[in-house]
C-alpha cells in the first residue's frame, strides 16, 4: 500500500517536471524540472526498496525482512549524478546570461553568431 | 586476474587527473602526459586484445565476484569498438596537437575524461555502471562542446545536457524495471533470468532502452541535440563525438538489446522495429541534411541518418538470428560492423577536411565556400574524396558497406530496405553535389584565416586516402571484424562469460 502510493506520487511529480522540462524555455525553469524529475525518479527507486515491516539491512540476527539495499545505493549515486549534472546546467545558464543578458534558451539560437 | 582490463579505463582517467594538476603551469609537460598516456592506452588495448583471442576477459573489481562484486567484461566485440575508440581519439589528438594556437588545458583534461568514460561504456559488465559511464560521458561532452565559447557554445551545451539528462533518467526507469524482473543488474545474470520476466515489464525495459540510448546515438525523432552541439563546438570535438562516441552508445544498445535482453530470442517485434526506425533515420535525416545551409549542421544530419543504416544491418542479423541461420547472421552483423568502422573514418574525415575549408572562408555557412576549392585546394579534394566515400561511390568504403548492408537487408526483409537505401543515397548525393558545386564556382573571395596547418592538411589527407582504400580492401577489413560479428550474433555465449571468464 504504502509502496503504490510511493509509486503514484512518483509517477505524479515526475510528469510535473516532465511538463516544465519539455513546456519551459527559461533555462532556470528547465533546471528546475530536470532536478523535481530527479527527485521523482529518486521516490520511486526508495519506494521500490520498501519492505512492510522490513529492518534496515544490517545482518545482526534480530530481524528476518530487510528492506532492499540495492536501490538505496542506487538512489544514493543518481543523487550524487544529478547534482552535479544540475549544477553544470545551472552553470552554463549563468554564462548564457552573461552573454545574451537573457536565460531564454530560444533567444539563444536565434540570434545567430 | 588480468589486470591490463582496467588499465584501459585507469590510463585516461589518471592522464585526466594529472593534466588538470599541471595544466596552467607548463603546456609542454601537458603534452607529454597526454601523448604518454595515449601510447600506453593503445598498449594496453593491444594487450587485451591478444588477451581475448583465447577467450573473453572477466575482470572483478576489487576481487568480489559477480553477484556482489562489480565485473567488467570484454570479448572480442569490446575490442573492435575500444580499437575504434583508440584510433578515433588518436586522429584527435594528433589534429590538436597540429593545430599552431594550442588548445587550453582543459580541453585535454575533458578529452580524456570522455575517453575514460567511453572505455567503461564498452567494458562495463552491469547496468548501473553502464549508467555512471554514460552520466560521466555526457558531462565531459558539454564540457567540449562548451570549450571554444562561441556564442551559441554555452546554449548548445545546454541543450546537450538536458537530452542527456533526461536520457539518463529514463535509462535509470529501465535499470529499476529490469532489476524489479530479475533482481540482479549483472548483465549477464540478467541475460540468464530474463525469460522469466513479465511480458509487459520486458516490453517497457525494451522501448525505455530504446528511447534513452536512442537519445545518445540520435535516434529519430530524439535527435535535436545534434546539430546546434556539432554547430557549436569545434570541428574536430564533432569528429571525436560523431565519428567516434556516438558509436559507443550504438555498442551499448547493441549489448543490452542482444545480449542482456536477448531480444532475438524474447521479442518478435525486434527485427522489423529497428528496420522500421532505420528507415525513418535514413529518409528524415537525409531530408534534413539537405535542407540544412550550415556545413556542421549537415554532417550532423548525416550522421543521423548513417544511424539508420546500421540499424537496418542489425535488423538483418536479428531476423537471421530468429531463423536460425547463424552464416547469414554472422554475414550482416559484419556488414554492420563494417558500416560502423567505415562510418567512423568517413565523418572523422569529413569533419576534419571541413575545418580546414572552415578555416579558410571563416565561417560554416555553405554559402561562404563558394569558391573554396581554389582557395584550399588539399583540404578541398580530401573533402570530395571522403563525401563521395560517405555517398557510396564505388569502390570507396562507404559503398562497400552500403553494398554488404543492402544485400544482408535484401535477404531478410526483401527489396524494401534496398529501395530505402539506394534513395538515401540519392538525397545524400544531391547535398554534398551543392557543396562540389559551390566549392568549384568561381565567386565571392574568400576572407579568412589560411591557418591550416601543413601536418593537419597531410593526416586529412591520410585519413581521405583511407577512405578509399578501405573499400578497396573491404573482404579483407571484413574479415578482421568477423570475429566481433560472430561475438555479436552468438546471444548465448554472453551468459557463459561470467561463470567461465578468466
Amino acid at each position: 500500500m504504502v509502496q503504490l502510493a510511493g509509486y503514484i506520487a512518483a509517477a505524479i511529480v515526475f510528469g510535473i517536471g516532465l511538463f516544465g522540462v519539455l513546456t519551459q524555455r527559461d533555462m532556470i525553469k528547465i533546471c528546475v524540472g530536470l532536478s523535481v524529475m530527479d527527485s521523482a525518479l529518486i521516490l520511486a527507486v526508495v519506494s521500490f526498496a520498501y519492505r512492510p515491516g522490513g529492518a534496515a539491512p544490517i545482518v545482526d540476527g534480530s530481524a528476518t525482512v530487510f528492506v532492499d539495499p540495492l536501490p538505496h545505493a542506487l538512489a544514493l549515486t543518481a543523487i550524487v549524478i544529478g547534482a552535479g549534472v544540475l549544477s553544470v546546467a545551472l552553470a552554463l545558464a549563468v554564462v548564457v546570461y552573461a552573454r545574451h543578458g537573457t536565460t531564454d534558451i530560444a533567444v539563444v539560437f536565434r540570434r545567430r553568431r | 586476474m588480468n589486470h591490463g582490463l582496467i588499465a584501459v579505463v585507469l590510463i585516461p582517467l589518471a592522464s585526466a587527473v594529472a593534466a588538470s594538476l599541471i595544466g596552467r603551469r607548463s603546456e609542454r609537460a601537458v603534452r607529454i602526459v597526454i601523448i604518454g598516456a595515449a601510447v600506453f592506452y593503445a598498449f594496453a588495448i593491444y594487450r587485451l586484445g591478444v588477451a581475448v583471442i583465447a577467450g573473453a576477459v572477466v575482470y572483478r573489481v576489487g576481487g568480489w565476484s559477480a553477484p556482489l562484486g562489480i565485473i567488467m567484461v570484454a570479448d572480442s566485440l569490446t575490442i573492435l569498438f575500444l580499437a575504434l575508440l583508440c584510433a578515433g581519439y588518436c586522429v584527435f589528438l594528433l589534429h590538436a596537437l597540429a593545430q599552431e594556437r594550442s588548445p587550453r588545458p582543459g580541453m585535454w583534461v575533458l578529452s580524456q575524461l570522455l575517453i575514460t568514460a567511453l572505455s567503461g561504456i564498452v567494458l562495463a559488465g552491469d547496468l548501473f555502471n553502464l549508467f555512471v559511464f554514460i552520466e560521466l560521458a555526457s558531462v565531459s561532452s558539454v564540457g567540449l562542446i562548451t570549450h571554444k565559447r562561441r556564442a551559441q557554445g554555452a546554449g548548445a551545451g545546454f541543450v546537450y545536457l538536458l537530452f542527456a539528462s533526461i536520457s539518463g533518467t529514463l535509462f535509470l526507469i529501465a535499470v529499476m524495471v529490469i532489476y524489479a524482473g530479475v533482481g540482479t543488474l549483472t548483465m549477464a545474470d540478467i541475460a540468464a533470468n530474463v525469460h522469466r520476466m513479465p511480458t509487459g515489464g520486458y516490453r517497457a525495459a525494451v522501448a525505455l532502452i530504446i528511447a534513452s540510448l536512442g537519445i545518445k546515438f540520435g535516434l529519430i525523432p530524439f535527435h535535436f541535440w545534434q546539430a546546434p552541439s556539432y554547430d557549436a563546438a569545434g570541428s574536430s570535438v564533432a569528429a571525436l563525438l560523431s565519428g567516434t562516441g556516438m558509436k559507443m552508445y550504438l555498442y551499448a544498445f547493441v549489448r543490452i538489446l542482444m545480449h542482456t535482453l536477448r531480444a532475438p530470442a524474447l521479442l518478435d517485434a525486434a527485427g522489423p522495429l529497428l528496420l522500421v526506425f532505420g528507415a525513418v533515420n535514413i529518409l528524415v535525416g537525409h531530408t534534413i541534411a539537405l535542407a540544412e545551409r550550415d556545413l556542421k549542421r549537415m554532417l550532423a544530419y548525416s550522421s543521423v541518418a548513417h544511424v539508420g543504416y546500421i540499424l537496418i544491418g542489425l535488423a538483418a542479423a536479428i531476423a537471421a538470428i530468429e531463423a536460425g541461420a547463424t552464416p547469414i547472421a554472422v554475414a550482416a552483423a559484419g556488414a554492420l560492423l563494417l558500416h560502423v568502422v567505415f562510418h567512423s573514418l568517413m565523418k572523422a574525415t569529413l569533419f576534419y577536411a571541413g575545418r580546414s575549408l572552415i578555416d579558410r572562408v571563416g565561417e560554416s555557412t555553405l554559402e561562404r565556400l563558394r569558391g573554396v576549392a581554389y582557395a584550399e585546394r588539399a583540404g578541398f579534394a580530401a573533402f570530395v574524396l571522403a563525401s563521395m566515400a560517405l555517398v557510396g561511390i564505388p569502390p570507396t568504403s562507404g559503398f562497400f558497406s552500403k553494398w554488404r548492408v543492402a544485400g544482408e537487408a535484401y535477404t531478410a526483409y526483401g527489396a524494401t530496405p534496398v529501395v530505402i537505401v539506394a534513395a538515401g543515397t540519392v538525397i545524400s548525393m544531391l547535398y554534398y553535389a551543392r557543396i562540389f558545386h559551390l566549392g568549384l564556382s568561381r565567386g565571392a573571395a574568400t576572407t579568412g584565416r589560411p591557418r591550416a596547418v601543413r601536418f593537419s592538411l597531410g593526416l586529412v589527407g591520410l585519413l581521405s586516402a583511407a577512405t578509399l582504400i578501405f573499400g578497396l580492401i573491404g573482404p579483407q577489413i571484413e574479415s578482421i571484424v568477423g570475429q566481433a560479428a560472430a561475438a555479436l550474433v552468438d546471444i548465448d555465449a554472453y551468459l557463459g562469460i561470467v561463470q567461465g571468464g578468466r
